[in-house]
């Protein structure tokens, strides 16, 4: 019976177990998670990988809560193991400081100091084609970039901004521009949606908007392009896209800012003197669901030395590092807060949505605009 | 995103969502979602009071639904928001396509075929 039962029997490769084909190759890597080069992959090889503050270590994180040797990773008899190099700040399993080595298992996450680093266990042909695509998403990041207007520093309207795209890429997109020497149009889109066909949808539209290309709009009636957006722009024809808009025409005679949102939430004008910003919107359905629709049109006066901030949702759909999710309420009273000599408003905006957020990639583009009228 | 469905008359179903109606939480239940109500030109009243978040991506599978739904004569309408998902839907004048209802029994009105 022995002999019978073994001959039925083979051994089982642990990895098939785990969903893996045996023409798989399987690699070992270490995905930083926190930090500017969020997303930067180190592979696990014979070698152990030594991850410290100084300049020799394999995996170097320049960060004051690293110590110059600080971990070490390693494969032990075919198994990860993470382990303390007797560091200042402890190194972490899953939120459990090691006070020993410790095997690690797939997706977990690891901590050195505040810096965090996940460990996958990923067949190399996934790889493979996550950096391909990661290349892809990369590209069409540096194409929506390369519409971008860029800052004015003189005339009677001055810009400046942050674009700061999130790692599979969303839908934003802004611009702005003189329609005529008198006639200033500002503009953000935010496409629904990740990827490079949300984006590519966002270019679409910013396109008609630099080309004019809408025949028979009034391009200083907010109302008109909206409404000629969402019917050359519906969701049937763009595989189901949508996106939300704000676009404002600001006269510079008159000194009176027109302006319409579809299914965007307000912009704020920060004048002179107030301590509360005044919101600049309008509910309307966004821009792509249903043909036919009306835009109602707003005027605000705009005071001299008033600033206008105009974001996208990443801007305050973060989670913060108390693991509370921030909403609009909580992201308008940076708005009031007082600027900083010799930073830009927007650099200022998104470096406190920076510090709310904490470490690692952002969930969504993360957009953020200021025109600053004379 | 957990969703659970229950037909509540004919032609009416009953779908209950629990969670956060953002990029992760559609992905998980968006095909099951459309495939529910699409086909079958079902009337769904969308029980929201257990959704804390919504997000674009919510939004975009709500009217999505709607939009579809009413090529068929079939509608969709929404009871037990809360506030701050209100306030979103709100923002997107989102009750011009779907309605919006203080209670089930509303809601079920809403989008129950006419008796003649």
């Amino acid at each position: 019976m022995d002999d019978q039962f073994f001959s039925r029997t083979a051994p089982v490769d642990p990895a098939l177990l785990r969903g893996e084909s045996a023409a798989e190759e399987i690699g070992h890597y270490l995905v930083l998670v926190s930090g500017d080069e969020a997303g930067k992959r180190f592979q696990i090889g014979d070698t152990a990988v030594t991850i410290g503050r100084s300049q020799d270590q394999t995996l170097v994180i320049a960060h004051t809560s690293v110590s110059r040797r600080h971990a070490r990773i390693s494969i032990v008899d075919g198994q990860v193991v993470a382990e303390d190099l007797g560091s200042t700040n402890g190194t972490f399993v899953n939120g459990v400081r090691l006070s020993a080595p410790q095997s690690v298992d797939n997706d977990c996450v690891i901590k050195v100091g505040d810096q965090v680093v996940r460990y996958e266990r990923r067949s190399k042909a996934d790889i493979k084609r996550r950096e391909e695509l990661d290349r892809e998403l990369a590209r069409a990041s540096e194409y929506v970039l390369s519409l971008l207007p860029a800052p004015v520093n003189d005339g009677p309207v001055h810009t400046d901004w942050q674009f700061v795209p999130c790692a599979r890429l969303g839908g934003d997109a802004f611009g702005y521009y003189w329609l005529d020497t008198n006639t200033f149009v500002l503009f953000m889109i935010d496409v629904s949606g990740h990827g490079v066909g949300a984006a590519m949808h966002s270019v679409a539209v910013v396109d008609v908007l630099r080309q004019r290309a809408l025949p028979g709009v009034d391009w200083c009636d907010p109302g008109q392009v909206l409404a000629s957006l969402n019917d050359r722009f519906q969701m049937d024809r763009y595989n189901g896209m949508l996106f939300t808009m704000w676009y404002g025409v600001y006269d510079a005679g008159s000194r009176m800012l027109s302006y319409g949102a579809a299914g965007h939430h307000p912009a704020y004008l920060m004048a002179p003197g107030k301590t509360v910003a005044t919101p600049l919107g309008t509910k309307s359905m966004m821009l792509g669901a249903v043909p036919k629709l009306t835009y109602a049109v707003q005027r605000e006066a705009v005071p001299p030395k008033s600033a206008l901030y105009l974001f996208s949702d990443g801007a305050f759909e973060i989670t913060t590092t108390s693991r509370t999710s921030w909403t609009l309420n909580d992201f308008v009273p940076l708005v009031a807060a007082p600027s900083q000599h010799d930073t830009p408003e927007s650099e200022r905006l998104f470096r406190a949505v920076r510090q709310a957020a904490g470490p690692g990639p952002l969930g969504d583009d993360c957009s953020i605009v200021v025109a600053t009228f004379a | 995103m957990k969703m659970d469905i229950v037909e509540v008359a004919p032609r009416v179903v009953k779908i209950t969502l629990t969670g956060r109606l953002d990029t992760p939480g559609v992905d998980g239940i968006e095909t099951r979602f459309l495939a529910t109500l699409i086909p079958n030109a079902n009337n769904a009243i969308i029980d929201m009071s257990n959704v804390d978040f919504i997000s674009s991506m919510g939004i975009r599978m709500l009217v999505s639904a709607a939009r579809s739904l009413k090529m068929r004569q079939a509608a969709l309408s929404l009871f037990g928001l809360q506030d701050q998902v209100n306030q979103v839907l709100e923002l997107v004048a989102i009750n011009q396509m779907i309605h919006i209802c203080q209670s089930e029994a509303e809601a079920q009105a809403a989008v129950s075929p006419s008796v003649a």
